[in-house]
């Protein structure tokens, strides 16, 4: 068996008296789509902004492809290939759709210091911030500043910026979230596709999607792991159902 | 980027008038005139310094006074040394003062640099309130240190007996020093155009929207802003160094916070993040302070009234509201 992804080893975070990660182990591997679920306030968005760098645990380790990033800066781990989507839009929401986008595509092909040419005639990066522009959908609407844009646009956007840092793991925070039921449907197709690029940690409250697309569902609870295994063992697990499937519409 | 062209014509109507007024003053004799246009030039360009980290990176430096006063300092100490003879620094070499513009510029902006990558080190890791506090205790500090340093003129400041000097030309001529600062403001501003558009602009403007975002795409954001940082300050110091120059005299005065404030007046007058905002923030500044300094002492009161209705009614500064464009880059 290859060496995983993502390897999370003995991670604890806490805000004060509230333990958002307790001693928390897990695994991306090759070619998964591994759902995180849980509760709100169930330590889910914190442990992404861990792996990305936002915050940083208070113990454990955190490896990817092999190297040991927990002191890396969030910067630094988005070269190395994590591409994430916020649960909160996070947009350059002055900018348009397509500067959104050109700035991803700048960051990945080489230095921003770079002082005298101008970026928008650069042909090359137009036409590739033009073409995820188009993965997404979104080709029509490409001069719209993205403050402009409706809600499932918006979130149309993270996904075309997360493609376009050709990442080697996707995070995924709730991309789902507030998307009527056909951008759902088409989001799901989508991440069928980007599996096949990257392994996707998804964090995910629409059951649905996560049973239509998970190999392995990871529940949190309380910062704490109760449960992780197949599809099959998460539905007919009593633990889970009472703690989070139970509530769940 | 959408429809620049009438703040582009604006623009050039601004670069018109600032050359054509100075030059109609020298030919009907009026030096005190073309002093004013100057004096309008470099606090202008001290003004697109400050709008570097300001307007385009969101940096709130209320400190930037500490650079102005660094260049003038830097040519006040090079050219009183070259004219008592006595060396900066004596030991194995010996640097001798001197006035040649041409020397003083790169040092003062090089001096700038330096104290700009330390201020900037130590600041840039906090935002909001934290960092305007930082940008100002750093300015103060250095105004303290100026007013206890005997050997500079300490408190009086430090006269500059003869205008430093530029080949070819004759920098006492009022108009011929007037045409140094205004190319080097124009210079300048062709530079901060281009870095507006550039890869490092794009990234630096995406920054002051939203950090995090450009982190999470492997974008540094203290590397960017550390930059713009140092860029600010260095355009900042070359204004400082033709203000002493133009007033043959430095003092303590130039690292003082009202320094800092004014120059954070003129680009939010004349518009936040725009080429030219502190062009026209600097214009209309000492347009008031000559004619309504001339009718009454209180006239910063208007002045403040005039950056309430600015702030309060027209974002955009002195150019958004003549052009009536929502600026979107
Ligand atoms: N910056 C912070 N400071 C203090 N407490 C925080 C902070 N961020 C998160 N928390 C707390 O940590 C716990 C976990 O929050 P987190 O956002 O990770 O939950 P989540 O599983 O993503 O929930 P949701 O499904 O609502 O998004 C919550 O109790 C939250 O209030
Ligand atoms: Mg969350």
């Amino acid at each position: 068996m290859s060496s995983p992804v993502i390897e999370i080893t003995n991670l604890s975070k806490s805000f004060g008296a509230i333990q958002a990660t307790q001693d928390l182990n897990l695994t991306l591997n090759f070619g998964e789509i591994h759902a995180l679920i849980g509760p709100n306030g169930a330590g889910k968005s914190t442990l992404i902004k861990q792996i990305t760098g936002h915050l940083q645990p208070d113990q454990g380790e955190i490896t990817f492809l092999g190297q040991n990033i927990t002191q890396l800066l969030p910067a630094n781990r988005a070269k190395l290939g994590l591409a994430q989507t916020f649960q909160v839009s996070s947009l350059i929401m002055e900018y348009s759709c397509l500067d959104n986008l050109l700035l991803v595509v700048q960051a990945r092909s080489g230095s921003s210091f770079s002082f005298f040419t101008a970026v928008r005639d650069d042909q090359i990066l137009l036409a590739q911030a033009h073409n995820y522009l188009q993965q997404v959908g979104l080709s029509q609407r490409h001069h719209l500043l993205a403050s402009a844009l409706s809600h499932g646009e918006r979130r149309q956007l993270e996904i075309a910026m997360a493609l376009a840092l050709e990442p080697k793991a996707f995070l995924l925070d709730e991309p789902m979230a507030g998307m009527d039921p056909a951008g759902v449907k088409h989001l799901i197709e989508r991440l069928k596709e980007m599996r096949l690029q990257a392994p996707i940690l998804l964090i995910e409250h629409d059951m649905a999607a996560v049973f239509a697309l998970a190999d392995r569902i990871t529940v949190l609870d309380y910062g704490r792991i109760i449960a992780t295994g197949s599809v099959e063992s998460i539905r007919n697990n009593e633990q889970v159902q009472t703690a989070y499937l139970g509530v769940a519409p | 980027m959408g429809n620049y062209m009438s703040e582009k014509y604006l623009n050039r109507i601004m670069i018109a008038l600032l050359i054509v007024l100075p030059w109609l003053a020298h030919w009907l004799d009026e030096p005190y005139y073309v002093s004013l246009a100057t004096r309008v030039a470099i606090l202008a360009l001290a003004g697109v310094g400050l709008n570097l980290a300001l307007g385009l990176g969101g940096m709130i430096s209320f400190g930037h006074a500490a650079f102005f006063g660094i260049g003038g300092y830097v040519t006040g100490i090079l050219a009183s040394h070259a004219l008592n003879y006595e060396p900066i620094f004596s030991g194995f070499i010996s640097i001798p003062g001197t006035t040649q513009m041409l020397i003083i510029w790169p040092l003062a902006m090089l001096i700038a640099a330096i104290v700009a990558v330390f201020i900037g080190l130590l600041s840039l890791r906090t935002s909001g309130v934290y960092f305007i506090m930082i940008t100002l205790a750093f300015a103060q500090m250095i105004y303290y240190f100026s007013i206890s340093w005997p050997a500079y003129g300490g408190e009086d400041g430090l006269p500059i007996y003869m205008r430093n000097g530029f080949p070819g030309l004759n920098t006492l001529q009022p108009i011929q020093f007037f045409m140094i600062c205004c190319t080097l403001l124009l210079i300048v501003l062709w530079g901060v155009s281009r870095l507006q558009n550039s890869r490092f602009g794009n990234a630096l403007q995406a920054l002051r929207q939203n950090e995090t975002r450009v982190a999470s795409i492997g974008i540094n954001p203290l590397g960017i802003k550390l930059t713009a940082f140092v860029i600010s300050a260095t355009i900042t110091a070359l204004a400082g160094s033709l203000f002493a120059d133009l007033n043959r005299f430095v003092s303590p005065t130039m690292f003082s916070w009202h320094t800092s404030g004014q120059i954070m007046i003129f680009v939010i007058l004349g518009g936040l993040g725009r080429l030219y905002g502190p062009l026209a923030g600097a214009s209309l500044f000492i347009l008031c302070e000559a004619v309504l300094g001339g009718w009454t002492e209180y006239w910063q009161f208007f002045l403040g009234l005039l950056l309430l209705g600015v702030v309060l009614f027209a974002r955009g500064g002195l150019i958004g509201l003549l052009t009536r464009e929502q600026k979107n880059v």
